[in-house]
């Protein structure tokens, strides 16, 4: 019993992937026991490749990474700027940052069919609720990180009289950033989630469409494609996320006081 | 930024805070009564709902459905997700076996899940239950695996010196130090599973609060509907601080994960 640091990369990655292959026949094997409920993944496969070649997967995709994107970049801009505005306002801070705690606890797949009585399901519609599911992590590490900004640096900056932006520019979103990436990382998934709210319960398009209406015709091997490929994105994009946070770890570092 | 003063700024705030809410409730009512009336829920028309729509058969039958589900696929998913991540925490081999599946299931979103369910469980409870189990083993052997391995390896070289043989190794070394993650685990699964819940019964139309919520919606009753997103919120949030409290008495040290 040693402690697992001793775990070769190359070794992890080869039983990764052995485990991987196992799935697969086992899957096959199930699939071929019971080809209605699970189709077999070389079925699986045949149906995302009818679907690319046909175009609708390509352009389900790029509707979904449309709207996850804009709808993660109003949020990014949203949550980090809202952040340093109540990072550098006592009262904004005092009066309203209670509230996006508890905004941040009303779960936004409840509120979709309200969104939908209220705005309808079109572009802007499906953008808020992704935009409601990715901000507040965002909006409160950084106001976390702003907190962290050395409070000498801010005096002496004061001091010295050191304009507003000036301010900002040198001391406050340095030393905000990396604590935003961490935001920006979780608003990630929060984006992903969201943008499957705004497909499933507003409007049927993009990915989530496609995994409706093939559930709906109980076609299981497109479905299950689907999925598979939904856990792919969503693993890369965890990746991504990571990456981007680490990116940023060494400012952190520096700035502890 | 240092303040001097120490009692100012108290009372300052509560002004702000009531100054906030004040102005958040009057945008609202005004917005909402002078641009989509009928089709957005408005504080005042949410006041009025409240008592009516909380003592509802339906609405407490639908609570009454969703809590049931929700404990029970938490049971379901927490106590295996748990074993499981002391195994997969502890046992090199398993862990990179598994890996490709605990992180691809883990970083998706549940939601996307559920189409899949549907066809495979039908609609009705056995669905959301399994949903939630799943949405909330995910955590709980994540968390509860990175507890396991946390163990410092000096312990580790102790137990193995000291030939502590394997039962007690589990008990006296491996749980101790997993504990306050499975618990940290349990407080991101209990948020996963109110949200799941409510998606599946949107999805696969199940009697319960997200029912509740879509079919007020639906007929306009947006300020019922709206009661009912309250209090899923109110759930969550009372879920979770249970949990916390349960955090800071088995492991004052541990902070509480993020998600």
């Amino acid at each position: 019993m040693k402690r697992s640091g001793s775990d070769s990369r190359p070794r992890a990655v080869a039983v990764a992937l052995a485990g991987l292959l196992l799935g697969l026949i086992a899957w096959q094997f199930a699939g071929q026991r019971d080809p209605v409920l699970l189709a077999t993944p070389v079925r699986s496969f045949e149906a995302l490749a009818a679907m690319v070649s046909d175009g609708t997967l390509p352009a389900a995709l790029l509707d979904t990474g449309l709207l996850f994107l804009v709808g993660l970049a109003a949020a990014i801009v949203g949550g980090v700027g809202y952040g340093l505005v109540l990072s550098r306002s006592k009262v904004l801070r005092g009066s309203t940052g209670w509230l996006v705690f508890a905004f941040q606890s009303v779960p936004i797949v409840a509120l979709a069919p309200l969104i939908l009585a209220a705005f309808g399901f079109g572009f802007g519609a499906k953008t808020l609720v992704v935009f409601l599911s990715a901000v507040f992590p965002i909006l409160i590490n950084t106001v976390e990180g702003a907190r962290h900004a050395p409070k000498t640096l801010l005096e002496v900056a004061r001091v010295h009289r050191s304009g507003e932006w000036p301010l900002w520019r040198d001391v406050l979103i340095p030393h905000t950033l990396p604590y935003a990436m961490s935001g920006i990382r979780q608003g990630i998934a929060m984006a992903f989630v969201g943008t499957f709210i705004a497909e499933f319960f507003l409007q049927a398009t993009g990915i989530g469409g496609l995994l409706l209406s093939a559930s709906a015709r109980f076609d299981s091997a497109t479905v299950l494609g689907l999925t598979v490929l939904v856990s792919v994105i969503a693993a890369l994009l965890m990746g991504l996320g990571r990456r981007l946070e680490k990116a940023f770890a060494p400012w952190r570092e520096g700035s502890t006081e | 930024m240092t303040v001097l003063t120490v009692d100012a700024p108290v009372r300052k705030d509560v002004i702000g805070k009531v100054v906030a809410v004040v102005v958040l409730l009057g945008v609202w009512q005004v917005a909402g009564s002078a641009f989509l009336p009928d089709y957005l829920p408005t504080p005042a028309g949410v006041l009025t709902e409240l008592v009516p729509t909380l003592t509802s058969a339906a609405f407490l039958t639908a609570l009454g459905e969703t809590v049931v589900a929700v404990v029970l696929g938490l049971v379901l998913g927490c106590v295996p997700g748990t074993a499981a991540g002391l195994l997969i925490g502890r046992v090199t081999w398993l862990r990179q076996l598994t890996t490709p599946y605990i992180s691809g299931l883990y970083a998706m979103p549940m939601l996307a899940i559920v189409p899949m369910a549907t066809i495979w469980f039908g609609y009705d409870d056995t669905t959301r239950v399994i949903v939630i189990a799943l949405s909330a083993f995910l955590p709980c052997a994540v968390s509860t695996a990175d507890g396991a391995r946390s163990l410092p390896a000096n312990l580790g070289d102790v137990a193995r010196v000291l030939n502590v043989p394997r039962g007690r190794f589990v008990l006296d070394f491996v749980l101790p130090s997993a504990l306050p993650f499975a618990v940290a685990g349990l407080h991101i699964a209990v948020g996963r599973a109110l949200v799941g819940a409510a998606a599946v019964e949107f999805l696969a139309n199940i009697d319960g609060l997200g029912t509740f919520i879509l079919t007020s919606a639906r007929s306009f009753a947006q300020n019922q509907a709206f009661v009912g997103v309250a209090v899923l919120a109110l759930l969550g949030v009372l879920a979770r601080a249970g949990t916390e409290r349960l955090i800071r008495r088995v492991a004052p040290w541990q902070q509480t994960h993020q998600d």
